[in-house]
């Protein structure tokens, strides 16, 4: 699935394929770790890291 | 003055493998890497290698800052107080750790440190440039903190060290992020979850999952991880209510997927109500 909001530099954020193998893996294997608490959270963060619609160039300081 | 920052593609190609790499304790080292090298692109450098001298990162202390954090006081006890002075550190493993922490305080909270004595005082400091780059490898370093460097923190018992860094994650979140309240909320659970305050760290997910659209790529990512905060805190009910909205609001391409969280929650909702 694309996004076309924010993040319109293609060298800085990874490609839409990418980004839907990657976190589609990361969040199939934190299903298998329900019960470790720690790593499954790992995963997830990584999977909304990877995902995440990257920051415009717009100033914010 | 202007501080003119500048991603090259080096950069952004090092930013792109950071985020797919296996992360380890190493990762850390390679966001501050990223950041010193981004910081120092400027006519004036102004990456953690060639401030640190100049910078005690107490001087954060003196400052208002502080204040930012009175209002969460009262959500929970856990929450730090105002950071004290840091202790002097002798053992070679806790200089390190000690050390870690400066950089990490300094690329976290930067531009804030800038103001600091670094230059004279009346020139007027203008940052410029791909701020953008900048927000996104500090949120990189952010749960690289989380998941590295607290708790190597705790290990060695360096409270002082651990409320800095926290007081720190705190005000970056607030800062950096108030354009952005899906992220701000979903650092914020990251937060919340550290300190064990439960409840603020469901909310936030939540927040975090309701302000993320359907065809965002992370939509599924946010929801899989509120779910996964309830069914932690063995809310099965929440948990499958939840999941019936997430059936009705997601796209097909995520049905799979959520076919395969329904199950596991009535599999595991199962376990619980046994006991």
């Amino acid at each position: 699935m694309s996004s076309t909001i924010g993040g319109e530099d293609e060298h800085h954020d990874l490609s839409a394929k990418e980004k839907d193998d990657l976190e589609k893996k990361l969040r199939a294997e934190a299903r298998k770790l329900m019960k470790q608490k720690s790593k499954r959270n790992r995963l997830l963060k990584k999977a909304n890291e990877i995902s995440r619609t990257k920051s415009k160039k717009a100033d914010h300081h | 003055m202007e501080i003119k920052l500048r991603a090259t593609k080096k950069h952004k190609k090092i930013y792109r493998e950071i985020l797919s790499s296996n992360w380890s304790q190493q990762t850390i080292v390679d966001c501050f890497s990223l950041t010193n090298d981004f910081l120092n692109t400027s006519k004036y450098p102004v990456g953690y290698s060639e401030v640190s001298s100049q910078l005690r990162i107490e001087q954060l202390i003196s400052q208002d800052l502080p204040s930012y954090l009175s209002p969460l006081s009262s959500l929970s006890a856990n929450i730090p107080k105002s950071p004290t002075r840091i202790p002097k550190r002798r053992s070679k493993d806790k200089i390190e750790k000690h050390n870690l922490t400066n950089e990490a305080i300094y690329d976290l909270s930067f531009p804030l440190p800038l103001s600091f004595g670094l230059f004279n005082k009346g020139d007027d400091i203008k940052i410029i440039g791909d701020l953008g780059f900048l927000r996104d490898i500090q949120s990189l370093t952010f749960i690289m903190i989380t998941e590295y460097l607290i708790p190597q923190l705790n290990k060695g018992k360096m409270n002082e060290e651990k409320n800095y860094v926290i007081f720190v994650l705190f005000v970056h979140t607030l800062v950096t992020w108030y354009d952005n309240p899906s992220h701000q909320n979903y650092l914020l659970s990251i937060l919340f979850d550290e300190l064990g305050i439960k409840e603020s760290h469901r909310i936030c997910l939540y927040n975090a999952f309701k302000l993320t659209s359907p065809d965002e790529h992370d939509y599924l990512t946010k929801a899989q991880s509120y779910w996964s905060a309830l069914m932690d805190e063995e809310l099965y009910e929440e948990a499958k209510h939840f999941v019936t909205i997430l059936t009705r609001t997601a796209n097909k391409e995520h049905l799979e997927e959520i076919e395969e969280i329904t199950e596991l929650t009535f599999q595991l909702g199962k376990k619980l109500t046994k006991r």
